[in-house]
């Protein structure tokens, strides 16, 4: 069985040989490749190198290319508000946050996945994974979620207070980029990409009813768009931190896999989910993968494994610290392996 | 209800123009602005802080209500510095090097100048050296470091390493971030640890020995 049958079957609740495993490796793969951060979040091609070499090295069932929302920042509005350190993905300087004058949305245009940019670097690089791969991979292309872009373009702390003081900016900052990310996923299908992940990091930091008001209906409408576009094309949500509140209307988003991270409860995820729902992860990447030991790594998917049930992909809360031991790593890998989706009483 | 009640509620709720206003009544009405600080605005940012812990309220509203706060203590600190009061404690926070994530860092310190303590904020990507001089500068009876990132958490141990090396006498170091455990603060030497911004307030108090 291949990768992509795998995950494919197991969304559907059909039989596999075992369990997917689609960790978030990437400082963890360009540490493991022997290349800095920098250098694989600035070309694509050694991004595609790493990937590779992660997946052949520890079989894992997919090529990620996430997530890197200064891509976007970039193409839509210049370096000027990033950061770049060494060893390091680029940061937003909120000081010199691209939205710092509000009115500059408006002057905003949807910046071009084919235009030679970083966005442009993604979409070659899932080529090169794809032509490298073959056909039996996974290729997980990746969107920012509307919250996280607009952070990363207005300053997390500022669009924060944005909620109660310009509600309507907020409105139109997040439509914009909800348009970003159903403007660069087709770009990433017609690469090569057979998945798109979207994440929306900060989106834990609201509570249900600013999610409710303001974000969830841009996530569902890029996701809906997606489906309706792209039928075969998986579509995946990560949103990190304790999204508990939020769940139950994240199950109205309409994805295939909902990454769950670790500090969100597993419980209160499958519950408000439903039972067929098919849930990655949520092992902790700090006290199990970073600090645990392999049997503690192989104890916790287990347990993740046993109240996911059969609907589950074995995977990390969010990515991988690059600091891992390998051998923890190995164990989650070994724990898919070693089981079918129906082994979780 | 008393007008510091009124204040207390509405710097809970991130009201600022009744929060300036409130402010102004009491002053011009022969409170004292110490009185102000500890029975209207520590109060209501307490209540802040509980509602946060409880997951009643979330990161936009407390900021609301940090500022609202700042708003007040704009008004009350000449006349509280024309007075020569000056809060209990004093303490430095900052985002440990290599780490440019601030929003934690910026919710555990509204909570702590909400709580009356002197605060002095250094920002992002704090080396281990700007932390201990900044702790001899300002006398601190707290350090506090915060990290988002796996990869930042071996700054947060050099820096905890090099305070501790210090030996400057009452300074107690507290830690926190998505990554930081209990263990891991124990690990690294860490007088105390906190979750979360809603509870940085009571162990920072434990840590001074005031009941929280």
């Amino acid at each position: 069985m291949t990768p992509i049958e795998r995950v494919r079957r197991t969304l559907r609740g059909e039989p596999v040989d075992h369990l997917p495993a689609q960790p978030m490796g990437m400082m963890f793969s360009a540490k493991h490749a022997g290349m800095t951060f920098t250098d694989y979040t600035k070309d694509g091609r050694r991004m595609a190198e790493a990937q590779l070499k992660f997946v052949a090295d520890y079989g894992v069932d997919c090529l990620l290319t996430c997530s890197d929302p200064a891509r976007e920042v970039i193409d839509i509005a210049g370096d000027g508000s990033v950061d770049w350190f060494p060893d390091q993905g680029p940061v937003i300087n909120e000081e010199r946050a691209a939205l710092t004058a509000k009115e500059r949305l408006e002057t905003f245009r949807l910046p071009d996945p084919l235009g030679g940019g970083r966005m442009h670097d993604r979409v070659k690089s899932i080529e090169l994974m794809r032509s490298a791969a073959g056909p039996d991979l996974s290729i997980v292309g990746w969107v920012e979620g509307p919250l996280a872009l607009a952070a990363e373009l207005r300053g997390l702390n500022n669009i924060m207070m944005d909620f109660g003081d310009d509600p309507a900016f907020v409105h139109r900052l997040l439509a914009f980029c909800a348009d970003v990310a159903i403007a660069y996923a087709p770009a990433q299908i017609a690469a090569g990409a057979d998945t798109i992940a979207m994440s929306d990091a900060a989106a834990s930091l609201i509570g249900p009813e600013l999610y409710t008001k303001f974000l969830w209906p841009e996530q569902k409408r890029v996701m809906e768009t997606l489906r309706q576009k792209h039928p075969g094309v998986i579509r995946r949500l990560h949103m990190c931190g304790r999204t508990d509140p939020l769940l139950t209307q994240m199950r109205e988003v309409p994805v295939d896999i909902y990454e769950i991270d670790f500090p969100a409860d597993l419980k209160t995820a499958r519950e408000r989910l439903g039972p067929d729902r098919v849930i990655a992860g949520n092992v902790s990447t700090v006290t199990d993968l970073l600090q645990g030991t392999p049997e503690q790594v192989y104890e916790a998917c287990r347990k993740c494994h046993q109240i996911s049930g059969r609907y589950h992909i074995v995977s990390a809360g969010c990515e991988l610290s690059p600091l891992t031991p390998p051998e923890n790593l190995r164990a989650m890998l070994a724990y898919a392996r070693e089981h079918q989706p129906g082994d979780h009483g | 209800m008393s007008l510091l009640t009124d204040l207390s509620i509405a710097v809970a709720a991130g009201k600022r123009p009744d929060t300036i206003r409130l402010t102004q009544e009491l002053l011009a009405g022969g409170t004292s602005p110490q009185d102000v600080v500890e029975q209207g605005l520590v109060p209501g940012m307490a209540v802040v802080g509980e509602q946060f812990r409880r997951n009643e309220i979330f990161v936009p509203e407390m900021l609301v209500a940090a500022r609202a706060m700042k708003e007040a203590l704009k008004l009350l600190e000449p006349l509280l510095a024309q007075a020569g009061i000056k809060p209990k404690y004093t303490v430095v926070i900052g985002t440990v090097q290599g780490d440019l994530h601030d929003i934690g860092k910026n919710l555990v310190s509204m909570m702590w100048k909400g709580a009356n303590f002197a605060v002095v904020d250094l920002g992002t990507n704090v080396s281990a050296e700007r932390y201990l001089a900044a702790a001899r500068e300002h006398n601190a009876h707290l350090v506090g470091l915060s990290a988002l990132l796996t990869t930042t958490m071996p700054a947060m141990k050099e820096t905890v390493r090099l305070l501790k090396a210090a030996n400057l006498p009452n300074v107690k170091i507290m830690v926190g971030g998505a990554p930081i455990t209990q263990a891991f603060a124990d690990e690294i030497g860490a007088d105390g640890y906190s979750a979360d911004a809603g509870s940085a307030v009571s162990t920072a108090l434990r840590l001074m020995g005031e009941a929280a």
